[in-house]
Parts: C-alpha cells; structure tokens; sequence
C-alpha cells in the first residue's frame, strides 16, 4: 500500500534537505520548537507558510503548492554584512531545487514524490526607526513558492 | 432510483487510453491530466428552402460527422517503453504510435492509426456511475509546450464514429 502525501511528510523530507545541505554553521528553529535566542548571535527560522490546492482528479497523482520560508537574523553587535552571507546561502540552497519527498515511518524510508522548488525571494525586514536600536536586529525573509508531486 | 442530480466536476473523472492489442489491450491511466476533456457531437442538416422561404420549405438529415475531441496533460516523461523495453508505456509515445512501443491500432490493418478512449465519470453519491467510451480515435494534432509551472502535452482528434457508447458502471 503506497504512503499517503501527507504534509508531515512533505514538511519532514523539506526540513531534513535543508538541514543537510545548508553550507553554514548555524542555529535553526523549526516550528514548534523554542530555541533561547538570548545566547545567540544569528539563527534561522524555517516554516512552510503556505500550502494550495488546486482542483485536480481525486484518482490522479496529488499535487501540492508549497511556500517556504526562511527568516534570517542577525544581531547588530557582529559583522553588518553576515546577514546577506546567510541570504544569499539559503537562496542557494533551496532556489530551483528538486528535492526527493520520503516516508520517515517505513523501513527504507521510500520515496514518495518529489517537491520542487523554483525561484526564491528575498525581502529585508530590519527596522530603520531610531527606535530600532531596542531591538538592535537584521532580520531578512526568504520566500520560496514551489510544489510537491506524488509519484 | 440510480440517477442522481449531483453535477460533475473533473474531480470526478479518469481517462483512460487502451490499444487494440489483443487478447489485453494495452491500458494507459492519465494521472496528470488537467480534466479538460471536450468532445462535441455535430449532427448536419440540409435545409431546403421553397423560394427562399424556410416556412414553405424542409429539412433533411446531412452526412454523417465524426466526433472532435481534445485533452490535456501534464508533461513527465516522453517516451518509456521505446527506450526500455522493461519501462512502462508513456503517453506521448502511445499516441505517437512510436516505434519500439508496440501499440497496435483499434482500426483493422490500412486504416489509419486509431486508439480507444475511455471515460469514467464516478458518481459522487456512488449510485450511478457512467463510462464514456471513444472505439476509434485518431489524432489530429499532437502540441508539446513549455510553461513557468509545468509543461503540457495537448492532443486533440476525432472518433470515427457519430456518438460514443456510454454505459453505466
């Protein structure tokens, strides 16, 4: 009996790519995880934001669109360029990639469909206000859309 | 009573293609088809006018018309079994009749190449399921495209007979 195409799946198989091929050494925080940030000086957070569903046969393969995206902080108090450093590493990391979607729960972890994952965007979020020195932040979003495809 | 007044959506169909081989036909299942099936059923009809005038005149039953259709699908692989004999049959090369792929026609030897569509429309409420089926369809045209999301594969053809059976299943 196939594995069903389930988000869990989708999600574990995305998070465990990126967490394998990310070129720097740095803290990542993954939903439902807390992490202290007050020891910290730069970490990421990963998230799917965004799952759609387009109508589509109810006995063909499934398919679903996907955004990821990663938050990038870095405190003020290092290197002003580290931030665009840890940008430009995840767009590398995840822009135009296909990725193979597995089942943790079964012996062998199969594959079970492929997530694709096409152009990224990035958006600077850090604050100029003069009250942004409170938070003394870089704070960068990397937006990826894609889609996940059952075989 | 089996009828059931629920409309259809292409949420409910499968399309599937089979060849003439025989004793079992070879059977194409589209997963990643876009459900945009069309298919038309034209009747012609000779109007004879008396001077002019249709309420003086009559009608008469024109020629017989085939029936045009079309559909698209999603591009994955081109060509399976033409390449390896041990990988499955791809759609492309199905409808292309492409050699190595061993399709055979559901028209008699000499007659041009033609393959069998079948349509099954579930009934949501599972009562009264029906199956479309399409004995005799050859292509007209064959258009591969590129696109930003997924590339696709259009055939469109005609059914060499005037309506298609349909069944209930």
């Amino acid at each position: 009996m196939p594995s069903p195409f389930k988000q869990e799946l989708i999600t574990a198989s995305l998070f465990s790519y990126f967490q394998d091929q990310f070129p720097l050494v740095v803290t990542i925080a993954y939903p439902g995880v807390r992490i202290d940030t007050s020891a910290l000086d730069e970490w990421l957070e990963l998230s799917i934001t965004e799952w759609t569903r387009r109508p589509q046969r109810s006995g063909g393969l499934k398919q679903i669109g996907l955004t990821l995206t990663v938050h990038c902080f870095v405190k003020q108090n290092i290197d002003k360029s580290r931030i665009h450093e840890l940008a430009d590493a995840v767009v590398e990391t995840i822009s135009q990639t296909t990725v193979p979607l597995r089942d943790y729960d079964v012996s062998g972890t199969p594959i079970i469909g492929y997530g694709t994952l096409r152009e990224a965007e990035t958006r600077d979020q850090t604050r100029r206000d003069i009250d942004a020195q409170r938070h003394a932040m870089q704070h960068v979003v990397i937006t990826c859309p894609g889609i996940a495809q059952q075989t | 009573m089996a009828v059931t007044n629920i409309a259809r959506s292409l949420r409910d169909g499968e399309l599937v293609i089979k060849d003439g081989t025989t004793p079992t036909a070879q059977s194409l299942t589209l997963l990643l088809d876009e459900g945009d099936l069309t298919w038309t059923e034209r009747a012609n009809t000779i109007e004879v006018k008396d001077r002019g005038s249709l309420a003086d005149g009559h009608t008469r039953k024109g020629d017989e018309e085939s029936i045009s259709l079309s559909f698209t699908v999603k591009w994955s692989q081109l060509i399976g079994k033409a390449a390896g004999g041990g990988d499955p049959l791809q759609l492309y090369e199905m409808l292309m009749f492409t050699s190595g792929a061993n399709v055979v026609s559901t028209s008699p030897t000499g007659e041009q190449d033609t393959l069998q569509l079948e349509f099954t429309v579930v009934d949501p409420a599972g009562a009264a399921s029906e199956k479309i089926t399409f004995a005799k369809v050859y292509r007209e045209s064959l258009t591969m495209s590129e696109s930003k999301e997924s590339n696709q594969i259009v055939f469109t053809g005609r059914d060499f007979e005037v309506t298609p059976n349909i069944v209930r299943v």
